[in-house]
């Protein structure tokens, strides 16, 4: 069936906002690039919204705009909910992880098609690291086998995983924090993440 | 997050790897070889990257080609700048010209010269002394152009859109448009949307807004004005209506 459309001067005319405000919400990626439908008239070009998303999008827009910035918004505005599974295509076209992280990620589990939360989250993690260029793919198989065997015996609980580097061999561990710790000198901290703040994060990206 | 990264500094004629610096400051005739990440960059002379650049901020003199994409913080431009891939920035300051095969991104930026951008312009505040000639749509919350030159875009879609034409060519600008071009200087563009636009030697199929100003040397075939509409007796508009 057919989706019904709405003008662009109806929906000016029904919501009260501006052209400006209009494009400022396209440009802030608010209002998705595909919903606007161009088509030509007896006046020329015109273009045509979904209309019952466009004005449930709005709507939500007006109603959240007074709480958060509009690069907030954005990321909330993806609609899924947070206990959430998750299709490997899906993490892709949500960009949420890379391709290569992905596939890394499928060497080291074998294959996969679904993924839960924690999954995604590991993945995450692991694309966060790759993509700030302090670790290599080697390394990211490191990492991703220490968070599989031991992040769920945190509960839970906040921790931190630090990569290790000592004359190019690197390791990696997981501690509950906060805490302190000392090591060796010559060895250097390449990485430190917060699972905590990644959870955040991420929730944030797909709830 | 400790991380060691060093500078790379050269004055000469050279290639250089790609990777993570700290500063990257060049002189000469420079080509890196793959990426670069780095917090500041800064190019005199004539740069050549074949790869991605990421920069924190930048400063590029003289000739410069980037064969990938354009990632960065403020950066100040001068003379003949090449994107190949996208450009993402939050403040450019451009004065030459600037050509970008892909994309734009940005939160403001400022351009005296000639900007040209194959795909879409997006930014908070777009203001142009010069020519521009965008191959999709330019969406800006504050568009401000001065015609240098001749300029084309698909659309134009914003907030607040005022184009306009000095009675002559000053400044630096004078040297880059010389007066043949000056007199070409004018706007063509299939649509205009804004809440509030005034316009100047533009052509234009359709323009949309809420309050709509059509100067001279304008030929709008057709304005929808939500608001006011006001036009010079000079100006040729085929048709408007209030909408």
């Amino acid at each position: 069936m057919e989706e019904e459309l709405i003008s662009k001067k109806e929906l000016l005319d029904i919501t009260g906002i501006s052209y400006g405000a209009l494009y400022r919400w396209k440009r802030k990626n608010l209002i998705p690039e595909e919903w606007f439908i161009r088509k030509s008239t007896f006046t020329g070009q015109e273009t045509f919204f979904p209309r019952d998303k466009i004005l449930a999008r709005i709507e939500k827009i007006k109603n959240m705009k007074e709480d958060l910035s509009l690069d907030d918004l954005a990321d909330v505005l993806s609609p899924t909910p947070t206990s959430v599974t998750m299709s490997k295509e899906e993490l892709i076209k949500r960009n949420i992880v890379t391709p290569a992280a992905l596939e890394l990620c499928l060497q080291q589990y074998g294959s996969m098609d679904i993924f839960k939360f924690e999954k995604i989250l590991f993945l995450y993690v692991l694309d966060k690291a790759l993509q700030s260029g302090d670790v290599s793919i080697e390394e990211g198989k490191l990492l991703l086998g220490t968070l599989t065997e031991n992040y769920e015996k945190y509960g839970g609980k906040k921790c931190e995983l630090v990569f290790l580097r000592k004359m190019g061999v690197s390791t990696c561990f997981l501690h509950g924090s906060p805490c302190e710790f000392y090591f060796e000198t010559g060895a250097r901290i390449v990485l430190r993440i917060d699972m905590g703040e990644r959870i955040e994060e991420l929730k944030i990206r797909i709830g | 997050m400790t991380e060691t990264r060093g500078d790379m500094r050269y004055s000469g004629l050279m290639t250089m790897p790609g990777g993570s610096y700290r500063q990257v400051s060049v002189e000469g005739v420079i080509t890196i070889d793959g990426g670069v990440d780095c917090q500041e960059i800064r190019t005199e002379g004539v740069f050549t990257s074949n790869g991605d650049i990421k920069a924190g901020a930048g400063r590029i003199n003289g000739v410069a080609t980037i064969k990938g994409s354009l990632e960065s913080g403020d950066m100040n431009v001068n003379g003949e700048f090449r994107i190949e891939g996208d450009l993402s920035i939050r403040d450019l300051k451009d004065e030459g010209r600037t050509n970008i095969k892909g994309s734009v991104a940005a939160e403001s930026i400022e351009m005296r010269g000639e900007l040209t951008v194959q795909g879409d312009c997006n930014a908070e505040i777009f203001d142009c002394n010069g020519a521009l000639r965008i191959g999709g749509t330019l969406n800006a919350g504050d568009v401000s152009v001065s015609l240098y030159g001749p300029s084309n875009a698909k659309e134009i879609d914003g907030g607040k859109i005022v184009v306009k034409k000095e009675a002559k060519s000053i400044g630096i600008l004078s040297t880059l448009f010389l007066p043949i071009v000056y007199g070409k200087a004018r706007l063509t563009v299939d649509t205009i949307e804004g809440d509030e636009v005034a316009l100047e030697h533009t052509t234009a199929k359709v323009v949309r807004g809420g309050t709509v100003t059509i100067g001279d040397g304008c030929e709008i075939d057709l304005v929808e004005y939500r608001g006011d509409f006001k036009k010079t007796p000079s100006a040729k508009v085929l048709k408007y209506v209030k909408v």
